[in-house]
């Protein structure tokens, strides 16, 4: 249990923002936290399932790994996408 | 987001010189200058409002005399900077004369 | 009796060199405080200022401009400008002096650097001119806003932005401090007078001094055009070093100055600037667009320098044209949705008339930036005011200090620019930023940004309100929408328009 300082990018959100979660959470746990900051303040509710990826990498983490056993380093840039919808695979830079 | 992004990318590709003056009968009387000292030139002038933007190709020389004339009143040269809040191209600036230039030609 | 002409003695009255007898040339021009890269006094005598001035021609314009500016505000004092005025217009006014007047002493002390460690005379003469101008800009910028400040408690943060911690002046400071404060003579002649002041003070003192003209605010629009005359004049004093460095074998260092210093003043430009002209200036009174701005006068005028002087397009030039058709969207956004973190009243300027205008100006708006203030506008129309404010910091650059943000949409434009020195991690916007970081790691490498002191617990308690306190913003100085949401009436306007 301790407190695990994350960056979160979430998908069709502008900014990169602080997020705290703890190193017992698991990827569904982070997503939803980063969820507050973002989907209904800047971004739209869509259905499905919020996924986490590292940023830059295509492939989400598991589900149920938990944050201190990611592999992560603190304050690490992660995504968070609906999986499979439109915009969720990065198109090429500009 | 493109829009006029190849307009941009080639926009400093100018020889574009000139002063910047403050709106007011200075700007105005230097617009004036600028025409008769730089007869062989188009000049062109363009009113921002607060901001006066009077430019030609290559080079351009404003004369302490013909200011004078246009203004209606005695002027020194040095009293331009009053009004000169921006410049395009290189300065050179005497006591009968003031010159905007480029060196380069792109 | 005749007068001289000024060229006739200008030479002979100012080249005050000598030979030092009773210390090493070098302890009288350190290394340090000059900056010279280590060329030998020989090949600072060819400078020769572009513009020049003598003392008694200044005194007599000096004082010809202040009795201009002075006078146009004693004569619209009743004017009643600060009633009449949009509440946008006036935290144009609370944004401008807040971020800049204290900045105007800075910038006099890296004036007094050059007049005293500049190693050419024509060089330590106009910087003693300069020196004094900065002085008039703050004295001015501190005066003017200092009516106002018993009508509105913002307009205190003239004089007390400086000294706080609240994030927009941390990265303000950051930037001034990097190209003014700590800069040897001739490194601040390319940083300051050069890149800066040659390039970007044109945009806040005469673009936005057209916004001003044409919002009736003659008082602010003739302060800082009148400013922006001694800028013209001192911003001379970089050019012949730039030529002597390139002629001497320096272009490299001398690019890679002035490149950082354009690239930096550009970021704090996309938040001082770009929301000002776009989202808080009235509609009606809109110049041109804050890009237009920006190529008017930094790429047309700036960068067309630059080549004349026998310097190359900074090697971010690209990425930068592609940042001032959308960077200042974000800092805007950014802004306006932290707003309780900032001494003055962002304006959405989103009703429907200003999105046609931005979607005009900037195609594309309306699928990007237009997807989030639609989530925006919807909460506010429902009365979701928690829902229009943040419960988190967002990370910001530990070279801009500002939010790392970019376009929003499938390309995943915002990322970070991650860097790991000497076992810390540290978090970049832009190429730009990090490169600026790379180039002289040592210098910024203790500096903590915001976040990195809320992580660090210096902010106590850890939430906003904890933020609040540590940026020293009281209750009547945080920020709120400008507008106090009028601007929703046109959007059900519009709304019920379509829905009939």
């Amino acid at each position: 249990m301790a407190l695990f300082p994350l960056t979160s990018n979430f998908q069709e959100d502008f900014v990169l923002q602080l997020l705290a979660v703890d190193t017992e959470n698991s990827m569904d746990e982070l997503a939803a936290a980063a969820a507050v900051h973002s989907v209904g303040r800047r971004v739209k509710p869509r259905p499905g399932v919020l996924r986490v990826r590292r940023q830059g990498t295509d492939e989400a983490f598991p589900r149920n790994l938990k944050v201190g056993d990611a592999g992560l380093r603190p304050m690490e840039c992660v995504e968070i996408y609906w999986e499979g919808s439109a915009g969720s695979v990065r198109a090429p830079r500009h | 987001m493109n829009g006029t992004r190849n307009d941009i990318a080639n926009a400093h590709l100018n020889n574009r010189v000139g002063p910047v003056l403050r709106q007011g009968a200075l700007a105005k009387a230097v617009a004036e200058a600028a025409e008769v000292d730089n007869p062989d030139k188009t000049i062109t002038i363009d009113d921002k409002v607060a901001y006066v933007r009077i430019s030609t190709e290559g080079e351009m020389i404003l004369r302490r005399t013909t200011i004078e004339e246009m203004l209606g009143k005695s002027f020194q040269m040095y009293e331009l900077e009053v009004e000169l809040s921006s410049f395009s191209g290189r300065i050179e600036n005497g006591s009968e004369q003031i010159r905007f230039y480029f060196e380069k030609t792109l | 009796m005749a007068v001289l002409n000024r060229l006739d003695w200008y030479d002979i009255a100012r080249d005050t060199n000598w030979t030092p007898t009773y210390v090493a040339e070098s302890e009288l021009f350190p290394e340090e405080l000059s900056s010279a890269f280590g060329l030998p006094a020989e090949v600072f005598e060819e400078y020769d200022e572009p513009y020049k001035t003598t003392y008694p021609e200044y005194v007599k314009v000096q004082r010809e401009k202040d009795a201009g500016a002075y006078s146009v505000k004693a004569a619209l004092e009743r004017s009643k400008m600060f009633e009449n005025a949009s509440p946008g217009w006036l935290s144009v006014l609370k944004l401008h002096f807040g971020a800049i007047a204290r900045g105007e002493y800075s910038a006099s002390s890296a004036e007094a650097r050059m007049v005293r460690f500049g190693r050419a005379p024509g060089m330590r003469n106009m910087a003693t001119f300069g020196m004094m101008d900065e002085i008039r800009h703050s004295q001015l910028q501190l005066f003017f806003p200092h009516q106002y400040v018993s009508k509105d408690r913002q307009f205190d943060w003239a004089f007390k932005a400086y000294d706080t911690n609240e994030w927009a002046m941390i990265a303000a400071r950051h930037f001034f401090d990097d190209v003014m404060v700590t800069r040897g003579a001739v490194g601040v002649a390319l940083t300051l007078t050069f890149a800066f002041e040659s390039g970007f003070t044109n945009m806040q003192f005469l673009g936005l001094a057209a916004d001003a003209a044409e919002a009736g605010d003659w008082t602010f629009s003739s302060l800082i055009s009148s400013i922006q005359t001694d800028e013209s004049r001192h911003a001379q004093i970089g050019a012949p070093l730039v030529q002597i460095l390139v002629k001497n074998g320096k272009k490299a260092e001398a690019q890679k100055l002035v490149d950082i210093s354009i690239w930096r003043a550009w970021k704090l430009f996309s938040i001082l600037t770009g929301p000002v002209m776009d989202y808080y200036t009235p509609l009606e009174h809109r110049k041109q667009s804050f890009k237009e701005f920006m190529q008017e006068w930094i790429v047309v005028q700036f960068e067309r320098s630059l080549l004349e002087l026998g310097l190359d397009k900074p090697w971010f030039w690209d990425d930068f044209l592609h940042e001032i058709d959308e960077q200042h969207h974000g800092m805007h956004l950014g802004v306006w949705f932290w707003r309780p973190t900032v001494w003055w009243n962002p304006a959405a300027g989103v009703a429907p008339a200003e999105r046609e205008w931005l979607e005009e100006k900037y195609p594309g708006w309306n699928a990007t930036w237009g997807q989030c203030w639609d989530v925006i506008t919807d909460n506010a129309l429902d009365n979701k005011m928690e829902q229009t404010l943040p419960v988190t910091l967002p990370v910001v650059c530990n070279m801009c200090q500002l939010p790392i943000n970019f376009t929003p949409g499938p390309a995943w434009k915002t990322r970070d620019f991650s860097l790991t020195y000497e076992a810390r991690d540290y978090h970049f916007c832009s190429e730009g930023c990090r490169w600026c970081f790379e180039q002289e790691p040592t210098r910024y490498q203790d500096h903590l940004s915001l976040v990195d002191r809320f992580l660090a617990g210096q902010i106590q308690p850890p939430d906003l309100g904890g933020a609040l306190k540590y940026m020293n913003l009281a209750p009547g100085e945080m920020g709120e929408d400008a507008l106090k949401f009028a601007w929703l009436d046109e959007v059900r306007a519009e709304r019920l328009k379509k829905a009939s």
